[in-house]
């Protein structure tokens, strides 16, 4: 081993019990964010190997995506890193000195998880707890705890390691939407083939009173009702197969921005006949989505149709990706297995600045058949739902009356099954 | 004179089988119609007569017509296989494809256009 090797690692032994003493009953209050450690500390080393190793620790815990409090046995905050302060919007001073009790938004709770967390070798592991933002919003964080110790290894306070688990909460609410509405589907594909038999019976039957009574025009006229009206309910129960038993997606990486385009130029004499402007705002090195590209264009097509439909006067439907990474304490998505635990998604908004969506249809525009519109069948949006379960995605909706509505998917860009 | 054809209509659909029965006793090429409505009375027919086509549904009560379809092709390998069916997946249809089935149709079908293909495979 090199000797600048070895003093390093000296020095990092020497770095780790000199802030362990820090935390022991003189808080440092941080005051700013480039701190230069207390010249006592050097005691003869190289200053400049002293500072890198002492940066590194520090940039260590500052970069965490996870919120990281430490307290000492009082509970009273004695560390927060920037994304904690971030997460509960206040800044880093402001936390200093409060209690960890404070974090929390019930009492209850908080006596329950602090009891837990200052008892000897006690650990809180990815427990859901409601903690309290600056402004007095609630939002529920995954909390992991640990205990400080000092070089005699004396126990001289905790730690706190969370994150904000909101939108893992409210996807997790979505993917539930759709296994009910997935459910459904299978209980109604049972119904709709149920339905189609007796149908192929009366089709046939009138076929063959048709060829029988050729003399008869009026005969013939009516029995060729009866047919249409056969053809009518079949072609609806086609279109009902496509949200209750979509095809098994054949899943490929692919670039989401040509399926946008190979959409778009499709639909443009649409759009310049009906005055909408096209606008895009792609994201560079967007990475690629792992998707059945049919399906999503499908589900491209109806989305853009939609917006096309609510601005008969015209208007803009824009189309904006980007790309976010999500933590996953652990697996929310039971229904599909992921590979290597990494979750990156792509996000496709798709808004219009249409006529909007009244508050009391919102939750029913997902139901199959609901429709406000004088034609179609009211299955787009719940084929457009399906489809993007299937392809393990999300699809969120906002929408205000008069301003117009928000659709945005969530792609993955990650190899997945469906179980 | 050359041997009359024979057909086989399975399907525990009822209505539907009595139809296609009145369509094809009268197609203008000498064929003997049977019906079964289920896949183990169409195995029974199959035992004692050879067939030049067989038309099966797919979901019957207890032999389902893709299990039919691999049982025919297994023993009678000339003899032609449409499947119909209520179903509309396209794994079914790639299933019925690869057991070797000549034709796979949707329900509800236009009588006359499954007529026209039966007298295609008769010719």
């Amino acid at each position: 081993m090199s000797s600048k090797i070895s003093k390093q690692k000296q020095l990092f032994s020497l770095l780790n019990t000199k802030f362990s003493g820090l935390g022991n009953g003189s808080p440092v209050k941080e005051s700013s964010a480039n701190i230069t450690p207390p010249e006592n500390f050097y005691d003869g080393y190289s200053s400049h190997l002293l500072n890198k190793v002492y940066n590194f620790y520090k940039s260590l815990i500052q970069n965490l995506n996870s919120g990281l409090i430490a307290s000492d046995l009082h509970g009273e905050i004695t560390f927060v890193n920037e994304a904690a302060a971030k997460m509960l919007n206040y800044n880093r001073q402001e936390l200093l000195g409060k209690n960890v009790k404070d974090l929390f938004a019930a009492d209850e709770e908080s006596q329950k998880c602090l009891r837990a967390v200052f008892l000897p070798n006690k650990r809180l592991n990815d427990k859901e707890v409601n903690f309290l933002l600056k402004d007095g919003s609630v939002i529920v964080v995954g909390l992991n705890s640990s205990q400080l110790h000092d070089e005699n290894n004396n126990f001289e306070g905790i730690i706190l390691l969370f994150q904000d688990l909101t939108e893992i909460r409210h996807l997790k609410g979505q993917i539930e939407r759709m296994e009910k509405l997935a459910l459904l589907g299978e209980l109604s594909a049972g119904i709709a083939h149920e339905i189609r038999n007796p149908l192929a019976g009366i089709r046939a039957a009138a076929q063959l009173l048709q060829e029988n009574n050729q003399h008869d025009p009026f005969q013939v006229q009516i029995i060729e009702r009866i047919i249409r009206e056969v053809d009518k309910a079949n072609k609806l129960l086609k279109e009902f197969f496509k949200f209750a038993k979509p095809g098994k997606p054949n899943l490929k990486f692919h670039d989401i921005e040509l399926i946008i385009d190979g959409v778009y130029l499709l639909l443009a004499p649409q759009l310049r006949k009906k005055n909408i402007e096209f606008r895009t705002d792609f994201a560079n090195d967007i990475s690629q989505v792992y998707v059945d590209d049919t399906q999503i264009e499908q589900v491209l097509i109806n989305l853009f149709l939609n917006a096309i439909d609510a601005m008969p006067e015209g208007g803009r439907l824009s189309v904006k990706t980007y790309s976010k990474n999500i933590n996953l304490m652990n697996s929310t998505m039971n229904h599909i297995e992921i590979e290597n635990n990494k979750l990156c998604y792509v996000y496709v908004e798709i808004s219009d600045t249409g006529c909007g969506i009244p508050e009391q249809n919102l939750e029913k525009i997902f139901n199959p058949f609901f429709t406000t519109k004088g034609h179609g069948l009211g299955l787009g949006l719940p084929i457009c739902s399906r489809l993007i379960s299937e392809n393990s995605g999300n699809l969120d909706l906002e929408s205000k009356v008069g301003q117009g509505t928000k659709i945005t998917l969530a792609l993955p860009a990650f190899i997945h099954h469906l179980k | 004179m050359s041997n009359p054809k024979k057909l086989l209509i399975v399907d525990d659909e009822e209505a539907l089988t009595f139809s296609l029965y009145q369509i094809f006793i009268n197609i203008p090429v000498e064929c003997e119609v049977l019906t079964a409505s289920s896949g183990e009375e169409a195995l029974e027919k199959i035992e004692k007569n050879h067939f030049d086509i067989v038309i099966t549904d797919i979901a019957m009560p207890g032999i389902n017509g893709l299990d039919l379809l691999s049982m025919i092709k297994a023993r009678e390998p000339q003899t032609k296989v449409i499947v119909i069916t209520a179903y509309g997946s396209d794994e079914r249809k790639e299933q019925a494809y690869n057991r070797g089935a000549e034709s796979y149709i949707e329900k509800p079908f236009d009588l006359y256009e499954i007529r026209d293909l039966v007298l295609k495979l008769l010719s």
